[in-house]
């Protein structure tokens, strides 16, 4: 595919639903990847706790579960 | 003849007393980020018994962090360079709302490496108690495992350094077998392992004293 027929196919009302359902799915799987995170760093806090840095790191977690979730609703009302 | 070099002592001697029960010093508040910390106060485990105290806490040495770290750096740095080299060049032109989708979406796939990977350092850790050796493996996020041994069936301790980086940092592994059919442990790129080695030794042959199997003298000599 030549750069000139992919900038046509990318104009196509078609393709701009096709990029966006396939980013939604991507940011769908990712958002499952982060909330395992917050799961097992709760878990591991339950089994280890460090020197009071155990909330920060859960804190941490739960600020990148919610970025993809922004994500997530940018990518479906604005994309 | 004078010494050349004095190597500092950074792990306080356990002495036994003369009744044999080893003499702890007061535990000290340890960083969070510490890998290596000589009885540390403000850490807490599950399994930890009423009488238990900490002895040594180790994970892996933070220089071992520094592959990840200069991959997501690079990883980091690749859009505001690649993107003003392939701006003016570029057949393609993408949508606003789609560059600003796809490049928040590269950053926040950074953002999850560097927390999984610190998270990952930052479980793994190694306990010594007065009863117990305790290695904490977070191996992924979907894989963790506990193991514990007493110290009275650790039967032998090899320290292992090699290499430029390790000798520079001063870290190696310290691999502990012992008896039957428990599980063996490695302490995997910890901090002094000769000191680690030698302090779990110490421990160990105490423990034996304490169980009867060895003499006070072979205590208190070891």
């Amino acid at each position: 595919m030549t750069p000139d027929t992919l900038q046509t196919f990318l104009n196509l009302p078609i393709a701009a639903i096709l990029t966006k359902v396939f980013l939604l799915i991507l940011i769908f799987l990712y958002l499952g990847f982060a909330a395992i995170i917050v799961r097992q760093v709760r878990v591991m806090n339950q089994v280890l706790t460090i020197a009071n840095f155990s909330p920060i790191l859960q804190i941490i977690s739960i600020v990148h579960l919610i970025l993809a979730l922004g994500l997530f609703a940018f990518t479906f009302f604005v994309l | 003849m004078p010494d050349i070099f004095v190597a500092p002592q950074t792990i306080e001697p356990v002495q036994p007393k003369d009744n044999g029960e080893i003499a702890h010093p007061k535990p000290r508040p340890m960083s969070a980020l510490a890998s290596f910390a000589d009885h540390p106060s403000g850490l807490w485990f599950a399994t930890k018994a009423d009488d238990e105290e900490c002895e040594l806490f180790l994970r892996r040495h933070f220089i071992t962090n520094i592959p990840w770290i200069a991959l997501a750096i690079l990883l980091i740095l690749t859009p505001p360079i690649l993107f003003p080299l392939l701006g003016p060049t570029s057949p393609i032109v993408l949508p606003t709302n789609l560059v600003v989708v796809l490049l928040s979406f590269w950053y926040l796939i950074i953002f999850g490496f560097s927390l999984t990977s610190f998270v990952n350092w930052y479980f793994n850790v190694y306990i010594v108690t007065t009863e117990r050796l305790i290695d904490v493996d977070f191996v992924n996020l979907l894989y963790r495992e506990v193991s514990a041994t007493r110290l009275n069936l650790i039967q032998d301790v090899t320290v292992k350094t090699g290499g430029v980086i390790q000798s520079i940092f001063h870290y190696g592994d310290v691999f502990i077998q012992t008896a039957g059919t428990e599980a063996n442990f490695d302490f995997n790129a910890v901090p002094n392992p000769d000191k680690v080695g030698a302090r779990i030794e110490k421990l160990m042959k105490h423990a034996r004293f304490k169980d009867g199997e060895s003499s006070l003298e072979e205590a208190i000599d070891e």
